[in-house]
């Protein structure tokens, strides 16, 4: 009978089950930073969130969030998608809390957000401004509660995707590389130390909104950017399902309006990330 | 969404259960659980829409204020942004003849 392990992430009500899959537990430890272990006696079908169990050569994942079981050949990758259902049951778990696709990190006196879509550079971006001794609380997803417009840190390491760019400053390649968490040959976990990456449940209030606008070729530079792209762009990049379309508005306007908001051009993070600690932290 | 052909002549006001949010001189509207972003011309054309208002009428007021625009585009700009917010449902025809 396979061995059955149930696993609280930090910030959940529900559990994950890895049912024969206890051997993802270490690379969990890797990813998420903390969890704790529950007794096989607290798991019924209503406190899951998520289950992985083996098939052959296969991870298979299902989740309430899942229309169909996720398969994944590599551990790593069973384990990355996972964030994925730990973002959606958080916001679940916890009713009213905005969810942001933003990194973010505590610039000058309060959080700075920069938001932007997938496979935009986010991630890579935000390795650098680790590199520049800023402190990240994320590079994906940020929870914002109603508290006045405060981000809450889910201590999770930051993701990049390999291969990182050629034009990468050797300072930043062995920062990175002195902190690899785990890495396989699409992804590197930034195992960023205390001080680097904010702690789990870490809370800052929100002072800042850059817009990220990558441009082949282009001088890293902050430019003024209106109110209402800022909010349009927080709207689009809200996931939260359980807030009505008023409050959300009401809510992303308040955040803006309390806010200093640039858009960063830019083609090299590298400089891009040095403009922001020179200009702003 | 598809957008209907509308008689320049008819008239249009705001359905009343949509909600506005300024954000300078743009706006956001809220109405059935969706949110829809109006750039300046958008906004401005909203604001109009307090009192009945015909496509006509509002090229008209636009004319006034941006004479070296072409009025064929202004004629189709309006007509297109009024077309899709009646598909939005956030609009309503009015005839005015009922009224009296």
């Amino acid at each position: 009978m396979a061995e059955k392990r149930l696993v609280r992430l930090r910030g959940l009500k529900r559990l994950i089950l890895f049912d024969g899959t206890v051997e993802l537990l270490d690379l969990c430890n890797r990813v998420f930073a903390d969890f704790s272990e529950e007794s096989r006696a607290h798991m019924n079908r209503d406190n899951l969130a998520a289950v992985i169990r083996r098939d052959s050569d296969w991870y298979v994942r299902r989740s309430r969030w899942l229309p169909e079981a996720v398969r994944h050949n590599d551990a790593l990758e069973a384990v990355c998608d996972l964030t994925v259902d730990y973002f959606h049951c958080f916001s679940e778990d916890n009713p009213g809390t905005l969810c942001l696709h933003t990194a973010a990190a505590k610039v000058g006196s309060g959080l700075m957000l920069f938001p932007g879509y997938y496979r935009q550079g986010k991630s890579l971006f935000t390795a650098h401004l680790a590199a520049q001794g800023i402190e990240i609380f994320t590079d994906d997803a940020l929870p914002v509660d109603d508290d006045n417009g405060f981000g809450t840190a889910m201590g999770l390491y930051p993701r990049l995707r390999q291969p990182l760019p050629d034009t990468t400053p050797g300072a930043v390649l062995s920062f990175i590389r002195s902190r690899i968490s785990v890495e396989n040959q699409n992804y590197i976990y930034l195992a960023l130390k205390p001080g680097e990456l904010a702690e789990f449940g870490t809370r800052e209030k929100i002072t800042g909104i850059t817009l990220l606008h990558r441009e082949r070729g282009r001088t890293a530079e902050l430019e003024e950017v209106s109110r209402a792209a800022v909010v349009k762009e927080l709207i689009l990049r809200n996931f939260a399902k359980d807030i009505e379309a008023l409050e959300i508005l009401d809510r992303v306007m308040a955040m803006v309006a309390a806010s200093d908001c640039y858009r960063l051009c830019y083609d090299d993070p590298a400089q891009a990330a040095a403009l922001i600690a020179r200009e702003l932290a | 969404m598809g957008s209907t052909k509308i008689d320049p002549e008819q008239f249009l006001i705001k359905e009343p259960t949509v909600v506005v949010r300024e954000v300078g001189d743009e706006a956001f509207l809220v109405h059935a659980e969706a949110i829809l972003h109006l750039n300046p011309l958008a906004a401005a054309l909203w604001k109009l829409l307090d009192q009945p208002c015909s496509i006509r009428q509002a090229v008209d007021l636009l004319h006034t204020v941006y004479p070296e625009a072409s009025r064929q585009q202004l004629d189709k700009d309006v007509e297109l942004l009024f077309a899709q917010m009646l598909g939005k449902n956030l609009l309503q025809t009015v005839d005015l003849g009922e009224q009296f």
